[in-house]
């Protein structure tokens, strides 16, 4: 299957999800209102996934410099990483959002 | 007075933060997209491919990649990287094959793994040179060069693992020594996966913080 084949499969179920929910009845919120709260989620995660990095970088190359120990940089290079800061991004964007 | 205050932080954060936040996040799922879903990080990774030809050089330098998995066996990305060695050695590129490579815990390191594979694969000890334990390209570079020197050699034929392969040039260029890369460096993924894509981008990110980080200390 090709990429954008891989891309069909997630809007087809969304489809699927969209007809399923209008039989359930009117949304309480615009899908414009729902779309703005994905933006800001997924912008809360990309700032906790650039900090992580950024402080990553930071500690190997503090302790490079102040100790002995080598720490190699690719210890941050790990898909870990990305999961974790998006669940950061969604507890932080939950906790603090306005209702 | 602390009512009024906190009234005025909540409009603050709110007019200010939440559509920066709206812009990041529409950027990272803009960038999400486009390189999942189109060839552009491949042809990014293009870019990177070194402008110079491979051609025969006195030795074959094979940096390390990955070290020494727990087992204590070749991790796949190095083991790759030294049948390369071996490869272009047997088709007479270099009469002399550099093996470098990190150290760790393990009994044996990375180069020393390397090297006892390439003489199993019929490479003559005397033409494997053993470089390590190193950790880093720049330490590489001196340790080879250290190495090489003595022996009157100038110009080496590199294999990299990976998009570092400019960076890693630049870094045997300052410390004087002439540098091609290994054919195997001017492969480029094409038609890759979403995932592949994803992982190539990891390599790309990695390879701009290296880059940064070596400017920064003059390696390059």
């Amino acid at each position: 299957m090709s990429s954008l084949g891989l891309l069909l499969l997630p809007v087809a179920t969304s489809l699927m999800a969209l007809l399923i929910a209008r039989r359930a009845g009117p949304a309480s919120r615009s899908f414009r209102h729902a779309v703005h709260l994905t933006l800001e989620l997924a912008g809360t995660s990309t700032l906790f996934l650039a900090a992580n990095i950024a402080l990553g970088v930071g500690v190997v190359l503090t302790l490079r410099a102040v100790t002995s120990v080598f720490v190699s940089i690719y210890v941050l290079n790990d898909l870990s990483i990305v999961a974790l800061s998006f669940l950061q991004g969604a507890v932080f964007f939950c906790w603090r959002r306005q209702p | 007075m602390s009512s009024i205050r906190g009234k005025l932080r909540r409009m603050i954060s709110a007019s200010v933060s939440r559509p920066l936040l709206r812009v990041l996040g529409a950027g990272g799922l803009l960038v999400f997209f486009v390189v999942c879903f189109t060839p552009a990080v491949e042809r990014l990774g293009a870019l990177l491919i070194p402008d110079r030809r491979a051609e025969h050089a006195e030795a074959i330098v094979v940096l390390g990649a990955g070290g020494v998995a727990p087992g204590g066996g070749l991790t796949d990305s190095s083991l790759r990287a030294t049948m390369e060695g071996v490869h272009l050695f047997h088709e007479g590129w270099a009469p002399l094959l550099v093996l470098s490579g990190s150290g760790g815990q393990l009994l044996r390191t990375e180069a020393e793994t390397r090297a006892e594979f390439a003489r199993q694969s019929g490479i003559p000890p005397a033409a494997i040179v053993i470089a390590g334990p190193v950790h880093t390209t720049r330490e590489e570079a001196v340790k080879v060069r250290a190495l090489l020197e003595p022996r009157g050699i100038r110009k080496v034929l590199l294999v990299v693992d990976g998009p570092g392969v400019r960076r890693a040039m630049a870094v045997f260029e300052r410390v004087g020594l002439e540098v091609v890369p290994a054919p195997w460096s001017e492969s480029v993924t094409t038609n890759a996966s979403p995932e592949e894509r994803l992982t190539l981008l990891r390599a790309l990110a990695m390879e701009a913080v290296a880059r940064l980080y070596y400017r920064v200390m003059g390696y390059v």
